[in-house]
């Protein structure tokens, strides 16, 4: 499919376009405090919207087409009535990454839309936009937008229910998350602990990024190689002989952002410890050395991402060691992509929209406060969100063991992408157990909320990231 | 302790029997148990997540064993990583969890009965102080305001009333077997849990391949420690045909293989098996999943025939030649897919005295060759054949009505829980000098938003009544 031509993927850059005129509509509602700003961002929003609706729609049409092109040419038969129609529809408009990605960002901004329209709670679009503006980045930057017949495990009217629950699902579990965020800001949360929960943070994704200790023994952040979409190498898979021969991602060090993950590592570290002995202080503004370490550890995380992107952009050179450059490698020279790394920089960014989020409430919580509706109103949203996730989280379960139970024979086989779903599903338990049992209505539940919004990214995004064994799923990464 | 000697409490001996059942029963009952064992499980799921759980012990071995730290083999060895959801500890656990929530239910469930059958219609004062949404008025015709408040909430004929001297209650409700939708839950996350280890125990998971047109009866399933094993299913599985359908660039459109089941030397089953479309004998299910070409044995069919004349069919390997006499085809290579035209294969034609020539046949053009090429014999490339496993997921789960049941009742448990709404509505009336004193309560376990607005709503059609005032 051309890029001049007119297809689905004229609406989804319409949509696109949409979001991101609302984005910065919405942040000059933020700032000036005007409703014109805010109805004219949710226009836009609501605009962005109805285009991607088409767009999936349009989507739909021409996947069936496909379907039936396919169809014809390997039968060499001429489809016609039901029959015609059942290969036609059978191919929704969410059935690769792309597609996923694309979906999530519809899904997310329905979301945020009823959270603004019918709750009226603020600032819930500015983190509902960006995650989605995000989503669609991912999908229309990198991933292979071309539609392929189905394979046949997919050919299931299971497909359409699993994926929709599973998307609605999430987002509604990242609008809890969000919502509960927001909630923490407004309960006057002490903002030291506000500061904690973020360095936290910034130590497990670097971590996490950092492929553990291998960050300190080699000072490198290695970024993921593969193969682009034109069929051009700028990357590659080996197999790796020690597992069996699974195709493994190669990785090699970015230039520059080893050194700085370990650098942000040990302020986030010592920020960590300072906020720790103060967790218990409930400081106005956030002051001291503890505001030098919070906002260097995020001016280093923003060199992180800066860097890792710059890499990528501009095509660094990649250094491949001796020892696979002669034998495994075809030859050089070795680029940076984008493509090959682009998970990693997700993450790097949502983690950077967290930190900037809190270094802003903790520097003027009262213009933040002053936002946002009633706490108890943000708690309770936040609550229904909970509800919303955890039912659709069990729909997607129970679809997914029915569909495993038809098309592999047997209904659950701990799979990763499964046991992530479980998990996702079993943390919003907990969130409603606590509340119920502990009293923990506020901010215990609130922070539950907001893990659990780390919990749908290991279980929704860590299999591409490499973060887990491959399992029956693969065909649902990039 | 200073109660008083009078109270008819029978205090238990420090060690008794019963005294140790009600601290196990009270362990069981605690709802910080449930999330510690959620909890618990979730971490387990992470580590499960974490490490490969396709390979074997040995082969995680291999790799913990020369680790300098030792304590990571043993803990690994010990905590069965390399299998966390079949490993022992990851059963207490799930076993401590069913424990935990009947003991809950055992608990709770008899008492939330009795106020289902037998709620108590008194609007105490504790009770009062607990529910937000209320009012009080001052009414001069009592039973008449009764009357209207029962007609305003919609339930006029289920309300129940209690006389203690001057002062009377009434109480009525609205979905009260939503409290129930828990307790469903809960019964669900039960059957679920015994459905799935009926199948981890008494269940079977395993792989047989079937050559197309011969049979076999041994399936490997993976044990502990995920060895491989053979197993005898007791009865043959024959493959009379497999088919595959593939999209013009070679990925598969559809698969299936038509099955015959054999058990002492008698037919029973005859069927075709597809991926999503299985076949059940004996307590097994089978299952299309795989397939695979048998190397080296793959056949091309080629319709030969006069210019004009009717053509028969050929079926030879490649490189096998098809002599006709005076003429001799060798098919030479298949070719998948040649330009954007379809399969094609291509043919050497071998003339007495004449230098061999070679050319292309296309499956998707049955007349080209006799049109355009104009030889002495017209071809027609029919497709390729290759002999090919089918593989066969066989699978004997026992426990999956059960853990289907399960997941029906968890939807309607889950609906009651989250969409019905148990809303509770007091009434009390005391009789004063010139009239009554009445207070007006409401409660709702769901949707408090919605409840405030009913409510609200519901106050001010009893202030519009004649001979009422609210008091502020």
């Amino acid at each position: 499919m051309g890029q001049s031509t007119f297809s689905s993927m004229t609406f989804f850059n319409v949509t696109a376009a949409g979001y991101f005129a609302a984005l910065f509509t919405y942040l000059a509602n933020v700032v000036t405090r005007r409703p014109s700003w805010r109805h004219l961002s949710i226009l836009l929003a609501a605009g962005g919207f109805l285009a991607q609706a088409a767009g999936l729609t349009l989507r739909w049409y021409e996947s069936g087409l496909v379907e039936v092109a396919a169809y014809e040419r390997a039968e060499g038969t001429v489809l016609t009535g039901m029959h015609w129609f059942a290969i036609f529809a059978q191919h929704p408009p969410w059935s690769n990454l792309y597609e996923i990605m694309v979906f999530m960002s519809y899904g997310l901004v329905l979301v945020l839309l009823v959270c603004e329209v019918k709750f009226n709670i603020q600032l819930v679009g500015l983190f509902g936009l960006t995650i989605a503006l995000t989503a669609l980045g991912l999908a229309s930057l990198t991933i292979d937008p071309t539609i392929k017949p189905l394979v046949p495990a997919l050919q299931s009217w299971w497909i359409m229910i699993h994926v929709i629950s599973s998307v609605v699902g999430y987002s509604a579990g990242t609008a809890a998350a969000v919502i509960s965020l927001l909630f923490l800001v407004k309960d006057r949360v002490s903002l030291n602990r506000m500061a904690l929960g973020g360095l936290a943070t910034a130590v497990g994704v670097l971590f996490v990024q950092g492929r553990g200790l291998t960050l300190f023994t080699t000072g490198e952040y290695r970024a993921r190689l593969m193969r682009n979409m034109a069929g051009e190498w700028i990357g590659v898979v080996r197999p790796v002989a020690e597992m069996g021969g699974d195709m493994k991602p190669f990785y090699f060090a970015s230039p520059g952002v080893g050194p700085l993950m370990i650098l942000g590592l040990l302020v986030s570290v010592a920020g960590l410890a300072w906020f720790w002995m103060r967790r218990n202080e409930e400081p106005e503004v956030l002051a001291g050395v503890g505001r030098q370490l919070y906002l260097g550890a995020f001016g280093l995380v923003t060199a992180v991402l800066g860097v890792a992107l710059y890499n990528d952009l501009s095509g660094a050179p990649v250094m491949p060691p001796a020892e696979v450059a002669g034998s495994l490698l075809p030859a050089g020279p070795w680029r940076f992509h984008i493509s090959g790394n682009q998970w990693d920089l997700a993450l790097f960014f949502i983690l950077w929209v967290g930190m900037g989020f809190v270094a802003v409430t903790a520097l003027a919580p009262e213009s933040v406060r002053r936002l946002l509706p009633d706490a108890r109103n943000l708690d309770r949203a936040a609550y229904n969100a909970v509800m919303v996730a955890f039912l659709l989280v069990a729909v997607v379960l129970v679809t997914g063991a029915l569909w495993a139970h038809y098309a592999w024979g047997r209904y659950w086989g701990w799979d990763p992408k499964e046991t992530g779903a479980l998990v996702i599903w079993m943390v919003y338990a907990i969130y409603l157990h606590a509340r119920m049992t502990y009293g923990w209505v506020g901010r215990p539940s609130a922070a539950i909320a907001v893990a659990g919004f780390f919990v749908i990214l290991a279980g929704f995004l860590g299999v591409n990231l490499g973060w887990f064994a491959d399992g029956l799923h693969s065909y649902g990464s990039g | 302790m200073t109660t008083t000697t009078a109270t008819p409490t029978t205090a238990a001996p420090a060690f008794s029997l019963a005294a140790v059942y009600d601290a196990i029963f009270r362990f069981f009952c605690s709802l910080r148990l449930t999330v510690l064992l959620t909890t618990v499980l979730t971490a387990g799921c992470f580590v499960g997540m974490f490490v490969d759980q396709t390979k074997t012990f040995e082969e995680h071995a291999k790799v913990w064993m020369n680790s300098p730290y030792q304590w990571k083999y043993r803990m690994f060895a010990a905590l069965e990583f390399h299998d966390v959801f079949h490993s022992w500890w990851f059963a207490v656990f799930i076993l401590l969890l069913a424990l935990n929530l009947v003991a809950c239910s055992i608990e709770r469930l008899p008492k939330i009965w009795l106020d289902i059958q037998h709620a108590d219609p008194r609007l105490t004062a504790v009770r009062e102080r607990g529910v937000r949404n209320k009012a009080q008025f001052r009414v001069g015709d009592g039973p008449a305001f009764e009357t209207a408040f029962l007609k305003a909430v919609g339930r006029s004929a289920k309300a129940v009333t209690l006389d203690e001297g001057d002062t009377r209650y009434l109480f009525t409700e609205k979905q009260k077997y939503a409290r129930l939708g828990v307790y469903a839950v809960h019964t669900a996350l039960l059957l679920i849990m015994f459905g799935s280890m009926a199948t981890t125990i008494y269940g079977f998971d395993g792989q047989i391949g079937v050559v197309e047109g011969e049979q076999n009866r041994w399936a490997f399933g993976r044990g502990p420690a995920g060895l491989r094993y053979r197993k005898d299913l007791g009865f043959w599985v024959k493959c009379t045909d497999f088919r595959l359908k593939q999209f013009v660039d070679g990925a598969p459109m559809d698969f299936e293989s038509d099955l015959i089941i054999i058990k002492n030397g008698r037919e029973m089953v005859k069927k075709t098996i597809q991926v999503n479309d299985p076949l059940e004998f004996d307590g097994y299910t089978l299952y299309q999943s795989s397939y695979q070409p048998v190397p080296g044995d793959e056949k091309v069919s080629l319709a030969i025939g006069k210019p004009g004349q009717p053509k028969t069919t050929h079926a030879v390997s490649p490189g096998q030649p098809i002599n006709l006499g005076d003429v001799t085809y060798v098919p030479l290579e298949i070719i998948p897919q040649y330009a954007s035209l379809g399969a094609a294969v291509r043919v050497q034609q071998v003339i007495q005295g004449q230098a061999p020539t070679s050319f292309v046949v296309f499956r998707d053009y049955p007349d080209l060759d006799e049109q355009v090429r104009r030889g002495p014999y017209a071809l027609h490339y029919k497709g390729a054949d290759k002999t090919y496993m089918t593989g066969i997921a066989v699978g004997v789960v026992p426990g999956v009505s059960v853990v289907f049941w399960g997941f029906t009742i968890m939807f309607i448990g889950m609906y009651m829980a989250f969409f019905m709404s148990h809303r509770r509505y007091w009434l009390r009336l005391q009789k004063a000098k010139d009239g009554w004193e009445v207070t007006v309560a409401g409660a709702s376990r769901r949707h408090q938003l919605a409840f405030e607005e009913e409510m609200d709503a519901l106050l001010k059609t009893l202030e519009g009544l004649p001979g009422v005032r609210r008091k502020a």
